[in-house]
């Protein structure tokens, strides 16, 4: 057994972004799920915008923090492959996550 | 228009939510011609002309053909569709007459609760013409899918779960209906009749109207 | 045993040499062959028996519908013909199809001799036959699945299918599945571990990206199909309330799960095809392909969207619209990275010198036909104009326009590339083209007209209409555009075997591609390479020409042979550095005898002969363990010489062999399972009627505790074990009385904390899990056990581990999985009592 492979990982600049944007689709739909059979979308907060919807786009600005510190961190890494392709699919990332969520702001919950 | 029309013809619309989806097909088929023509063509030109195109970048053509081109396409496409929806979904409780639709192999059959004393009908929902209805739609035994395509689109009727779809037929008429969702045997016969009264008249054609199957 | 190999004098005694390690024997060895080649022909021939099976009933099915009110079949008949169409055409076909491809290829394009596990490869085959000829049968007599190829329940539920026709489709499916489970797990490790020295991620040919990473689906698209239909086949069998709305189960949890297969299933199936077209429009371009790390970054944000938007297929189920707006919004963005890859072969073709032949004109056919089923794509994504269109036949034509277009077409552009590789020889053109336009003019007949016949109200499945609804002259001309397709199609197969038998023979690299496949002679020879390349730059910009002969001579790693061994190179994943001689196991019978006890197991519970399921699966771990002896090693071996100088380790002494990573990616697609069944009882609560249950159960403090406690100690007794090595025996039995002790308090839970479970979907849920969790247990203990016996017989040492971390990453695994089943439970009972609403 010769010494650890000098190579620096390849896939997790790969796949970070989006396994935050899978694992958020679960959360939000899992949550507006919850929401609806728990009541929440009856208690508003200020007019027109209930608990549920409260809770629905702060997770969704989590998400979009998070993708875009994953973005921020591939920015720092030397160019390569890693960094040409992580970047490419971490913006492709971010994107999708305002394309695919923006939804929560304006649209019947329940 | 020519070869679009039938009892059951999408795109022979008899209401306005109809309407709508309809608009939103003919807009969609009149963007995609031209896509699929500049695909197409810029497939036969790069090989049949070589040197055509070589002008652009490979990297020009990933994004200007890649992102540049569907990227608006999309955005506009899918907030008009989600607009509409929203549209047609509507809010729940309104002012809308509420009508209940029971399925069960080979077999759709309507109650009235808005109306007293209405008879529950088999195999012809009555409407009346010009009101907005709202459909209360369950199954009792397997899925299947309430669909009248000249009024609106479909929704599953599913044993266990109360699912809703608003209609409104402008003006009176008789609408095929049909079960979209594969439910057996009896699938393709589970066939059903709208019919659209007059709305002062609606009471009365309901009350005399027949209870058992056609 | 011997750490020199032995070299060889010349290409002649080199090729005998490595021809007598490596073939498969005549007669009945046949039967015991793992080699690829072998087992990726026998893929994709069976795929093809399978396709004209499918196809000869999409032609009953058109022939039914050429006119309004046929007698030819009947109702019942019917539902069975467009079910077994349609699966067939998905399960039978088209991924059987491409995994033999991939089996085929992707050793030769990496540089490797084999795949990293040629066994299972085998056994994965055998499985497909099987599983696909019980499906067949039941075709034969009559009691096929019937219930439409995605078998919503309460359709296929005991109650409204009494018939085995279910069971059919839901053990011979899964049957079925075990190869692509396999195949997943064998391509990901096999492009992640097995490739020529130098070969760095970044120079792989872009095919292996595709597969990699459609293999990674697989990993993650397949579970929930496994899951779903053993909880239906145990709704039929027993009782278990999943799906029954009237006991707390819910028919939409069967919606959710299929379609989280079922749609990324589509990319899985495209995607290899897009491998393809990125293989060949280079080619015949003349230029490489353009973009390749756009490409890629395509490809991985097309896996992850295609795994968002599984609910497009259940728009009209009335879930709120919000959470509709996720999926239709995925659904349309997965139309960039696809017009991405669309933008990259067309600039590609715009810098080469475009060359027009065969497979170029299915790449045409490709563009037209799959252009038109995106575009049509785009259009059911957006939720109002779905409400109109779904469940007519204007899907049956969008599905049929991408999956033609999407993989038949890229298909028979591959089989015109790569049959002079299977055959060695090249095409004479005399009904080539002829046979193209037939399909390619019968399809667009066919199916386009099927977009106005589904938007003038035609449903799809229905065997007869109305005939004044105005859609018979539609239906005829389908009719008879899909009989000139079919003629098209026979035309094709008969062209191909015509090239089979009277091609010309050529010398090498008949197109001028830059992969490595075509460095080797055609038709291949057993082991591929007589030695292994060194890969310094993109390997689809590789000369073939030069680096074939180079390698015949020997000039190259691992060019001579040691021990009879069967050897390949592992290398480092990412850069590509040798790591390890991976020693591959010789051709044996026992795959196809574990397959047949596999069978055994499936028709037992098909027959519900349900004494006889575990002795079958018993057999089957028997001849699992039966599979041991012949891998590993007796004693420390030390670095081997590879050529070039270099030195590597055995794989049995390497740190990351390729069993190991097999071990991560198998937990991968378990844990995937598992997670969607906890899922699916969260679900349940979320939405089904009837809940809470009557009676919730579920707390039995000293009895979870005890479970924990004893999976944590065989957990921990996993690592010491490790570092115990040849002196391990002593923790190794320690984890065994864990997991006793694990499985005592999973049976104990069951006895006291668990009601009924066929009175309520909850605590069917509950033993769901339970049992989950007692199988990883028991699988557990057997490793313990195993471990022991491997320790006992020398094939551990300090340097020799692997037996005891693959074991580890089990008990790991297991000590998680089955803490969080024991407390599941009472979180469940918990979450019933209280979010008890309305
Ligand atoms: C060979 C030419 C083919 C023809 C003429 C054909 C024809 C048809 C027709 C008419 C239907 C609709 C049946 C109905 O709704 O009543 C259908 C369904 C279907 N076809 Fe094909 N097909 C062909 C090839 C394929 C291929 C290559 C695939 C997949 C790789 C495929 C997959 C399917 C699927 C999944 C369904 C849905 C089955 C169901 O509703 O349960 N077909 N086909
Ligand atoms: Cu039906
Ligand atoms: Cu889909």
């Amino acid at each position: 057994m010769s010494g650890r492979p000098a190579s620096r990982p390849v896939f997790l600049p790969i796949l970070a972004a989006f396994t935050i944007w899978a694992v958020g689709f679960l959360a939000l739909y899992g949550l507006q799920a919850t929401g609806c059979r728990l009541g929440w979308q009856d208690a508003e907060l200020l007019p027109g915008v209930t608990h549920l919807r409260l809770a629905l786009c702060l997770l969704l600005a989590g998400l979009a923090a998070a993708v875009v510190a994953v973005v921020l961190r591939l920015r720092r890494l030397p160019a390569g492959f890693a960094r040409t392709v992580g970047l490419a699919v971490s913006l492709a990332a971010a994107a999708s996550t305002l394309f695919s969520f923006s939804g929560v702001f304006w649209l019947s919950l329940c | 228009m020519a070869g679009c029309g039938g009892d059951l013809s999408a795109l022979d619309p008899a209401g306005p939510f109809a309407e709508s989806i309809a608009r939103l097909w003919w807009a969609m088929l009149l963007g995609a011609i031209p896509l699929f023509a500049l695909v197409v063509g810029l497939f036969l030109l790069t090989v049949l002309r070589p040197g055509f195109g070589r002008r652009l970048s490979a990297k020009g053509w990933i994004v200007a053909g890649g992102l540049a081109l569907p990227l608006p396409v999309l955005t506009a496409l899918l907030g008009y569709a989600l607009f509409q929806g929203e549209y047609r979904l509507g809010r729940p409780g309104s002012e809308a007459l509420r009508v209940e639709a029971r399925a069960r192999m080979g077999q759709w059959s309507f109650a009235y609760p808005d109306t007293p004393g209405a008879p529950v009908t088999v195999g012809v929902l009555h409407l009346p013409a010009g009101r907005l209805v709202e459909i209360t739609v369950t199954s009792e035994d397997v899925i299947h899918s309430f669909w009248v395509p000249r009024l609106g689109g479909k929704i599953d009727a599913i044993p266990g779960h109360e699912t809703r779809l608003r209609l409104l037929a402008e003006a009176p008429g008789t609408f095929g209906g049909v079960c979209a969702e594969y439910c057996g045997v009896s699938h393709t016969d589970m066939r059903f009749t709208v019919r659209a009264h007059e709305a002062g008249r609606y009471a009365a054609e309901l009350a005399k109207a027949e209870t058992g199957a056609e | 045993m011997s750490n020199e190999p032995e070299r060889h004098p010349n290409a002649i005694h080199r090729h005998r040499a490595l021809d007598a390690i490596w073939a498969t024997g005549p007669g009945l060895q046949r039967l015991a062959a793992v080699n690829h080649n072998v087992i990726g022909k026998r893929f994709m021939l069976t795929a093809l028996v399978f396709f004209f099976i499918g196809g000869v009933l999409a032609m009953l099915i058109r022939t039914q519908l050429a006119s309004a009110q046929s007698p030819f079949l009947d109702p019942g008949v019917y539902a069975q013909v467009f079910t077994m169409h349609g699966t067939i055409m998905m399960f039978l076909f088209a991924i059987p199809f491409f995994e033999g491809m991939a089996i085929y290829l992707l050793p030769k394009m990496l540089g490797a001799r084999d795949l990293a596990f040629p066994r299972m490869s085998a056994y994965g085959f055998w499985c497909y036959l099987f599983g696909g000829g019980i499906v067949v049968a039941a075709l034969v007599g009559g009691v096929a699945p019937d219930s439409g190829w995605f078998m919503y329940t309460p359709l296929s539920s005991r109650l409204y299918t009494p018939g085995i026709n279910a069971d059919v489709w839901l053990l011979g499916i899964t049957f079925v599945e075990i190869s692509a489970m396999t195949a997943a797990v064998e391509i990901l490790v096999t492009v992640l571990k097995l490739r020529a020295p130098g070969m760095s991620l970044d120079r792989m040919p872009i095919f292996a990206w595709y597969m990699l990473v459609v293999a990674g689906m697989m990993l993650i698209g397949f579970p929930p199909l496994i899951l779903g239909s053993i909880l239906l086949e145990a709704e039929r069998a027993f009782g278990l309330p999943f799906f029954d709305p009237t006991r707390g189960g819910d028919p939409l949890l069967w919606q959710h799960l299929f379609w989280l297969f079922g749609h990324p299933e589509v990319y899985i199936i495209f995607l290899p095809a897009a491998g393809v077209l990125s293989t060949l429009v280079p080619v015949f371009a003349g230029t490489p392909l353009a973009g390749y790390r756009v490409v890629v970054a395509a490809i991985v944000s097309m896996a992850f969207l295609s795994f968002g938007l599984w609910v497009h297929h259940m728009y009209a189920a009335g879930i709120p619209h919000v959470a509709l707006s996720f999926f239709s919004a995925a659904s349309a963005l997965v139309a960039v990275p696809t017009a991405v890859q669309i933008f990259a072969w067309l600039g590609t073709l715009a810098h080469g010198r475009p060359r027009f032949s065969v497979p170029m004109l299915h790449v045409f056919g490709f563009f037209t036909v799959f252009v038109i089923g995106g575009l049509t794509g785009v259009m059911l994504a957006m939720v109002p104009f779905d409400w109109q269109a779904h469940d007519t036949h204007f899907v049956v034509a969008h599905l049929h326009y991408v999956l033609v277009g999407g993989f038949v077409f890229p298909m028979m552009a591959a089989a015109y590339y790569w049959l002079p590789h299977l055959t060695g020889r090249q095409p004479v053109h005399h009904l080539s083209k002829i046979a193209f336009w037939m399909v390619f003019a019968g399809f667009n007949l066919t199916f386009f007209l099927m977009h106005l016949t589904g938007l003038r109200g035609m449903p799809r499945r229905v065997h007869s209409y109305p005939a004044d609804a105005g859609w018979e002259a539609l239906n005829y001309l389908s009719s008879v555009g899909s009989f000139v397709m079919a003629m098209g199609f026979a035309l094709v197969a008969l062209d191909l075997l015509l090239i089979a038998r009277f091609g010309r023979a050529f010398r090498r690299n008949p197109w001028k591609a830059g992969t490595l496949e075509w460095a080797m002679p055609t038709p291949p020879t057993a082991y591929g390479f007589a030695a292994l390349p060194a890969i310094d730059r993109r390997a689809d910009t590789l000369d073939p020409d030069r680096i074939g002969p180079e390698l015949a001579a020997g000039r190259g790693y691992l060019g001579g042979t040691r021990n009879g061994w069967m050897e390949t190179l592992g290398v480092d994943m990412a850069t590509g550095r040798p790591d390890q001689v991976v020693v591959l196991p010789r051709p044996t019978h026992l795959p196809l005898a574990t397959a047949l006890a596999t069978g055994g197991f499936f028709l037992a519970l098909l027959f519900k002969v349900y004494w006889a399921a575990p002795l079958f699966a018993a057999v089957v771990l028997a001849l699992f363990l039966r599979w041991t002896p012949q891998t590993g090693l007796t004693a420390d071996l030390g670095p081997l010489p590879i050529g070039r100088g270099e030195e590597a380790p055995h794989h049995a002494e390497a740190e990351a062999p390729p069993s190991q990573w097999a071990m991560v990616f198998t937990l991968a697609a378990d844990g995937t399972l598992y997670v969607s069944l906890l899922f699916g009882a969260f679900f349940l609560w979320l939405s089904a009627p009837n809940w809470p249950p009557e009676q919730l159960g579920g707390t039995a403090y000293p009895a979870q505790a005890l479970g924990m406690l004893g999976l944590l100690l065989a957990a921990g007794m996993g690592r010491r074990a490790v570092r115990k090595a040849a002196g391990a025996v002593p923790a190794l039995t320690a984890g065994a009385l864990g997991y006793a002790a694990a499985l005592a308090g999973i049976a104990w839970m069951a006895w006291t904390a668990l009601p009924d479970p066929t009175a309520h979907a909850a605590a069917a849920s509950m033993a769901a899990v339970l049992a989950y969790a007692g199988l990883h247990a028991g699988i557990g203990l057997v490793l313990a056990l195993y471990g022991i016996h491997r320790v006992r017989r020398g094939f551990v040492s300090p340097r020799r581990t692997l037996d005891l971390r693959i074991g580890r990453l089990w008990h790991d695994y297991t000590a998680v999985a089955g803490g969080v089943a024991l407390a599941f439970p009472s979180l469940l009972a918990t979450l019933a009592r209280h979010g008890a609403v309305p």
